[in-house]
Protein backbone atom coordinates (compact mmCIF):
# COMPACT_ATOMS: atom_id res chain seq x y z
CA UNK A 1 0.00 0.00 0.00
CA UNK A 2 2.61 2.12 0.77
CA UNK A 3 4.53 1.71 -2.31
CA UNK A 4 1.10 2.30 -4.31
CA UNK A 5 1.06 5.78 -2.60
CA UNK A 6 4.20 6.21 -3.27
CA UNK A 7 3.71 5.68 -6.76
CA UNK A 8 0.82 8.01 -6.94
CA UNK A 9 2.75 10.77 -5.24
CA UNK A 10 5.48 10.36 -8.28
CA UNK A 11 2.94 10.32 -11.17
CA UNK A 12 1.33 13.24 -9.57
CA UNK A 13 4.41 15.72 -9.21
CA UNK A 14 4.32 18.00 -12.66
CA UNK A 15 7.63 18.39 -12.87
CA UNK A 16 8.07 14.60 -13.42
CA UNK A 17 4.87 14.32 -15.64
CA UNK A 18 6.66 17.60 -17.92
CA UNK A 19 9.99 15.23 -18.35
CA UNK A 20 7.99 12.07 -18.56
CA UNK A 21 10.54 10.20 -16.27
CA UNK A 22 8.29 7.98 -15.56
CA UNK A 23 6.47 6.41 -18.31
CA UNK A 24 9.20 3.74 -18.53
CA UNK A 25 8.58 2.09 -15.27
CA UNK A 26 5.00 1.92 -16.28
CA UNK A 27 5.32 -1.75 -18.05
CA UNK A 28 7.28 -2.61 -15.06
CA UNK A 29 5.02 -1.38 -12.13
CA UNK A 30 1.44 -2.46 -14.07
CA UNK A 31 3.21 -6.32 -14.45
CA UNK A 32 3.63 -6.07 -10.25
CA UNK A 33 0.32 -4.70 -9.89
CA UNK A 34 -1.46 -7.53 -12.00
CA UNK A 35 0.66 -9.74 -9.34
CA UNK A 36 -0.26 -8.18 -6.61
CA UNK A 37 -4.20 -7.36 -7.15
CA UNK A 38 -5.34 -11.14 -7.14
CA UNK A 39 -7.37 -11.66 -4.02
CA UNK A 40 -6.16 -13.96 -1.67
CA UNK A 41 -7.78 -16.81 -1.25
CA UNK A 42 -7.89 -16.56 2.62
CA UNK A 43 -8.62 -19.72 3.81
CA UNK A 44 -6.16 -21.74 1.63
CA UNK A 45 -3.72 -19.48 1.39
CA UNK A 46 -2.99 -18.11 4.57
CA UNK A 47 -4.54 -20.67 7.39
CA UNK A 48 -3.33 -23.84 4.91
CA UNK A 49 -0.58 -23.68 2.49
CA UNK A 50 2.78 -24.48 2.75
CA UNK A 51 4.42 -22.23 0.92
CA UNK A 52 7.55 -19.90 2.62
CA UNK A 53 5.10 -16.82 2.29
CA UNK A 54 2.38 -17.98 4.68
CA UNK A 55 4.26 -16.61 7.52
CA UNK A 56 4.37 -13.38 6.25
CA UNK A 57 0.99 -13.51 4.98
CA UNK A 58 -0.40 -14.96 8.60
CA UNK A 59 1.75 -11.70 9.97
CA UNK A 60 0.36 -9.30 8.13
CA UNK A 61 -3.62 -9.29 8.97
CA UNK A 62 -5.04 -10.14 11.97
CA UNK A 63 -7.85 -12.30 10.46
CA UNK A 64 -10.26 -11.83 7.23
CA UNK A 65 -12.25 -9.17 8.00
CA UNK A 66 -8.76 -6.57 8.12
CA UNK A 67 -7.53 -8.33 4.97
CA UNK A 68 -10.77 -7.29 3.39
CA UNK A 69 -10.83 -3.76 4.75
CA UNK A 70 -6.96 -3.14 3.91
CA UNK A 71 -8.10 -4.48 0.38
CA UNK A 72 -10.89 -2.33 0.00
CA UNK A 73 -8.26 0.75 0.84
CA UNK A 74 -5.65 -1.02 -1.47
CA UNK A 75 -7.89 -0.78 -4.49
CA UNK A 76 -9.46 2.63 -3.96
CA UNK A 77 -5.87 3.73 -4.38
CA UNK A 78 -5.10 1.35 -6.53
CA UNK A 79 -8.38 2.87 -8.82
CA UNK A 80 -6.65 6.16 -8.51
CA UNK A 81 -3.20 5.60 -9.75
CA UNK A 82 -4.79 3.30 -12.99
CA UNK A 83 -6.53 6.29 -14.00
CA UNK A 84 -3.40 8.77 -13.43
CA UNK A 85 -1.40 6.08 -15.64
CA UNK A 86 -3.93 6.04 -18.02
CA UNK A 87 -3.25 9.53 -18.44
CA UNK A 88 0.26 9.74 -18.49
CA UNK A 89 1.15 6.90 -20.87
CA UNK A 90 -1.78 6.17 -22.83
CA UNK A 91 -0.87 4.38 -25.81
CA UNK A 92 1.77 1.95 -23.59
CA UNK A 93 -1.73 1.94 -21.41
CA UNK A 94 -4.03 0.40 -23.22
CA UNK A 95 -1.49 -1.77 -25.32
CA UNK A 96 -0.43 -3.44 -21.41
CA UNK A 97 -4.34 -3.58 -20.68
CA UNK A 98 -4.72 -5.30 -24.12
CA UNK A 99 -2.20 -8.05 -23.66
CA UNK A 100 -3.44 -8.73 -19.44
CA UNK A 101 -7.12 -9.20 -20.66
CA UNK A 102 -6.18 -11.54 -23.51
CA UNK A 103 -3.21 -13.44 -20.92
CA UNK A 104 -5.72 -13.68 -18.09
CA UNK A 105 -8.69 -14.87 -20.20
CA UNK A 106 -6.78 -17.40 -22.39
CA UNK A 107 -5.09 -18.65 -19.26
CA UNK A 108 -8.05 -18.54 -17.32
CA UNK A 109 -11.20 -17.99 -19.59
CA UNK A 110 -12.28 -21.50 -20.11
CA UNK A 111 -11.30 -23.44 -17.00
CA UNK A 112 -12.03 -27.77 -18.02
CA UNK A 113 -15.33 -29.17 -16.99
CA UNK A 114 -14.13 -31.25 -13.88
CA UNK A 115 -12.85 -28.47 -12.00
CA UNK A 116 -15.40 -26.38 -11.07
CA UNK A 117 -15.48 -23.02 -10.80
CA UNK A 118 -16.54 -21.24 -7.27
CA UNK A 119 -16.44 -17.97 -5.76
CA UNK A 120 -12.59 -18.81 -4.72
CA UNK A 121 -11.24 -20.56 -7.68
CA UNK A 122 -8.34 -19.05 -9.15
CA UNK A 123 -10.01 -18.17 -12.73
CA UNK A 124 -12.47 -16.54 -10.55
CA UNK A 125 -9.88 -14.62 -8.76
CA UNK A 126 -7.61 -14.19 -11.45
CA UNK A 127 -10.34 -12.56 -13.65
CA UNK A 128 -11.74 -10.59 -10.72
CA UNK A 129 -8.63 -8.70 -10.20
CA UNK A 130 -8.84 -7.20 -13.59
CA UNK A 131 -11.63 -5.58 -13.09
CA UNK A 132 -10.45 -2.48 -10.91
CA UNK A 133 -8.09 -2.02 -13.52
CA UNK A 134 -9.96 -2.26 -16.70
CA UNK A 135 -12.88 -0.27 -15.35
CA UNK A 136 -10.64 2.60 -14.25
CA UNK A 137 -8.07 2.78 -17.23
CA UNK A 138 -11.75 2.68 -19.27
CA UNK A 139 -12.41 6.09 -17.86
CA UNK A 140 -9.38 7.79 -19.12
CA UNK A 141 -8.47 5.83 -21.71
CA UNK A 142 -9.22 7.21 -25.21
CA UNK A 143 -10.64 5.34 -27.46
CA UNK A 144 -8.08 3.63 -29.98
CA UNK A 145 -7.51 0.23 -31.40
CA UNK A 146 -6.26 -1.38 -28.77
CA UNK A 147 -9.79 -0.37 -26.79
CA UNK A 148 -11.70 -1.97 -29.51
CA UNK A 149 -9.83 -4.94 -29.67
CA UNK A 150 -10.53 -5.35 -25.78
CA UNK A 151 -13.83 -4.87 -26.28
CA UNK A 152 -14.37 -7.36 -29.06
CA UNK A 153 -12.27 -9.78 -27.13
CA UNK A 154 -14.95 -9.22 -24.40
CA UNK A 155 -17.68 -9.97 -26.76
CA UNK A 156 -16.62 -13.11 -28.09
CA UNK A 157 -15.19 -14.66 -24.71
CA UNK A 158 -18.38 -17.37 -23.75
CA UNK A 159 -17.73 -18.79 -20.41
CA UNK A 160 -17.70 -22.65 -20.78
CA UNK A 161 -20.56 -24.40 -21.01
CA UNK A 162 -21.07 -27.20 -18.90
CA UNK A 163 -23.54 -30.25 -19.63
CA UNK A 164 -25.16 -32.56 -18.12
CA UNK A 165 -23.94 -35.20 -19.97
CA UNK A 166 -20.06 -33.70 -19.40
CA UNK A 167 -20.69 -33.58 -15.72
CA UNK A 168 -21.85 -37.00 -15.29
CA UNK A 169 -19.07 -38.41 -17.47
CA UNK A 170 -16.57 -37.28 -15.12
CA UNK A 171 -17.66 -38.84 -11.81
CA UNK B 1 -24.87 -31.91 -5.38
CA UNK B 2 -21.80 -32.66 -7.17
CA UNK B 3 -23.49 -32.35 -9.97
CA UNK B 4 -24.73 -29.16 -9.18
CA UNK B 5 -21.60 -27.47 -7.93
CA UNK B 6 -20.02 -28.65 -11.69
CA UNK B 7 -23.00 -27.08 -13.43
CA UNK B 8 -21.73 -23.76 -11.80
CA UNK B 9 -18.44 -23.71 -13.65
CA UNK B 10 -20.55 -21.18 -15.60
CA UNK B 11 -22.60 -18.35 -13.30
CA UNK B 12 -19.20 -17.19 -11.38
CA UNK B 13 -17.35 -16.61 -14.90
CA UNK B 14 -20.70 -14.93 -16.57
CA UNK B 15 -21.08 -12.86 -13.56
CA UNK B 16 -17.38 -11.79 -14.20
CA UNK B 17 -17.72 -11.11 -18.16
CA UNK B 18 -20.74 -8.37 -17.39
CA UNK B 19 -18.87 -6.81 -14.92
CA UNK B 20 -16.07 -6.43 -17.42
CA UNK B 21 -18.42 -5.72 -20.12
CA UNK B 22 -19.90 -3.04 -18.28
CA UNK B 23 -16.61 -1.12 -17.91
CA UNK B 24 -16.59 -0.77 -21.54
CA UNK B 25 -19.33 1.71 -21.45
CA UNK B 26 -16.34 4.52 -21.13
CA UNK B 27 -15.67 3.09 -24.68
CA UNK B 28 -18.93 2.67 -26.07
CA UNK B 29 -19.63 6.79 -25.46
CA UNK B 30 -16.85 7.27 -28.25
CA UNK B 31 -17.26 4.22 -30.62
CA UNK B 32 -20.93 2.59 -30.38
CA UNK B 33 -20.78 0.34 -33.19
CA UNK B 34 -20.50 -2.46 -30.48
CA UNK B 35 -22.82 -1.25 -27.78
CA UNK B 36 -25.77 -3.27 -29.45
CA UNK B 37 -23.99 -6.44 -29.22
CA UNK B 38 -22.83 -5.80 -25.64
CA UNK B 39 -26.70 -4.97 -24.62
CA UNK B 40 -27.99 -7.87 -26.05
CA UNK B 41 -25.46 -10.23 -24.27
CA UNK B 42 -26.44 -8.39 -21.22
CA UNK B 43 -30.00 -8.75 -22.05
CA UNK B 44 -30.08 -12.57 -22.33
CA UNK B 45 -28.53 -12.75 -19.09
CA UNK B 46 -31.46 -11.55 -17.46
CA UNK B 47 -33.35 -14.62 -18.60
CA UNK B 48 -30.20 -17.18 -17.40
CA UNK B 49 -31.34 -20.28 -15.23
CA UNK B 50 -29.10 -22.89 -13.61
CA UNK B 51 -30.29 -25.33 -11.11
CA UNK B 52 -28.66 -23.19 -8.25
CA UNK B 53 -31.05 -20.86 -7.19
CA UNK B 54 -28.58 -18.09 -5.76
CA UNK B 55 -26.27 -18.18 -8.99
CA UNK B 56 -29.15 -17.77 -10.77
CA UNK B 57 -30.11 -15.06 -9.18
CA UNK B 58 -26.68 -13.52 -8.60
CA UNK B 59 -26.29 -13.77 -12.08
CA UNK B 60 -29.70 -11.72 -12.95
CA UNK B 61 -29.15 -9.37 -10.61
CA UNK B 62 -25.35 -8.69 -11.83
CA UNK B 63 -27.24 -8.52 -15.83
CA UNK B 64 -29.74 -5.78 -14.67
CA UNK B 65 -27.57 -3.69 -12.47
CA UNK B 66 -24.89 -3.38 -15.57
CA UNK B 67 -27.67 -2.74 -17.77
CA UNK B 68 -28.56 -0.06 -16.37
CA UNK B 69 -25.12 1.61 -15.61
CA UNK B 70 -24.38 1.01 -19.38
CA UNK B 71 -27.47 2.80 -20.19
CA UNK B 72 -27.18 5.54 -18.07
CA UNK B 73 -23.79 6.13 -19.65
CA UNK B 74 -24.78 5.46 -23.36
CA UNK B 75 -28.88 6.44 -23.18
CA UNK B 76 -28.66 9.08 -26.27
CA UNK B 77 -26.82 6.32 -28.41
CA UNK B 78 -29.66 3.60 -27.58
CA UNK B 79 -32.32 6.12 -28.72
CA UNK B 80 -31.75 4.81 -32.27
CA UNK B 81 -32.29 0.83 -30.99
CA UNK B 82 -35.15 1.54 -29.51
CA UNK B 83 -37.13 -0.77 -31.60
CA UNK B 84 -34.72 -3.40 -31.36
CA UNK B 85 -34.71 -2.98 -27.56
CA UNK B 86 -38.92 -3.20 -27.16
CA UNK B 87 -38.41 -6.19 -29.54
CA UNK B 88 -35.59 -7.81 -27.12
CA UNK B 89 -37.62 -6.93 -24.55
CA UNK B 90 -40.90 -8.64 -25.31
CA UNK B 91 -38.84 -11.54 -25.90
CA UNK B 92 -37.32 -11.25 -22.47
CA UNK B 93 -40.57 -10.62 -20.74
CA UNK B 94 -42.32 -13.73 -22.29
CA UNK B 95 -39.86 -15.66 -20.71
CA UNK B 96 -41.88 -17.79 -18.66
CA UNK B 97 -39.14 -17.72 -15.65
CA UNK B 98 -39.00 -13.89 -15.59
CA UNK B 99 -42.93 -13.64 -15.04
CA UNK B 100 -43.43 -16.07 -12.35
CA UNK B 101 -44.14 -14.31 -9.12
CA UNK B 102 -41.97 -15.44 -6.20
CA UNK B 103 -39.17 -16.27 -8.36
CA UNK B 104 -35.94 -14.28 -7.73
CA UNK B 105 -36.08 -12.01 -10.71
CA UNK B 106 -37.68 -9.42 -9.53
CA UNK B 107 -35.15 -7.50 -8.89
CA UNK B 108 -33.74 -7.91 -12.97
CA UNK B 109 -36.83 -7.41 -13.74
CA UNK B 110 -37.07 -4.08 -11.91
CA UNK B 111 -33.36 -2.99 -13.06
CA UNK B 112 -35.21 -3.81 -16.78
CA UNK B 113 -38.20 -1.79 -16.25
CA UNK B 114 -36.15 1.13 -15.35
CA UNK B 115 -33.14 0.47 -18.27
CA UNK B 116 -36.78 1.23 -20.03
CA UNK B 117 -38.35 3.84 -18.48
CA UNK B 118 -35.21 5.81 -18.23
CA UNK B 119 -34.66 5.51 -22.26
CA UNK B 120 -38.52 6.68 -22.55
CA UNK B 121 -37.41 9.62 -20.30
CA UNK B 122 -34.51 10.44 -22.48
CA UNK B 123 -36.43 9.86 -26.03
CA UNK B 124 -39.43 12.44 -25.21
CA UNK B 125 -36.47 14.86 -24.14
CA UNK B 126 -34.77 14.70 -27.36
CA UNK B 127 -37.99 14.93 -29.16
CA UNK B 128 -38.86 18.09 -27.00
CA UNK B 129 -35.44 19.55 -28.42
Amino acid sequence: MLQLNMWLVLFRDPQLQAAQLLNIHIPSLFSAIMIANVKLNYDVDVYSSSTPLREILEESWDDEDEYKKWLHDTRGMLSMLMRIVAVADPASASLLLQNTIYQKLSEHGSPPPSTPVTETSSSNLQIESLQVVCDNMLVALKPDQNVKAICEMLLSWVPPQVSEDNSTSHY
Amino acid sequence: MRTNSLRSAQPILIVRRITLLESMRHYWVADPSTLPRGIEAMLTYLTFTDPDNALQTQVRKKAGISLVTVSKKTAKLLVQHVAQLTEMSKTVLSNPSITAPQQVSERSERAFWETRAFLAMKCTKLLQT
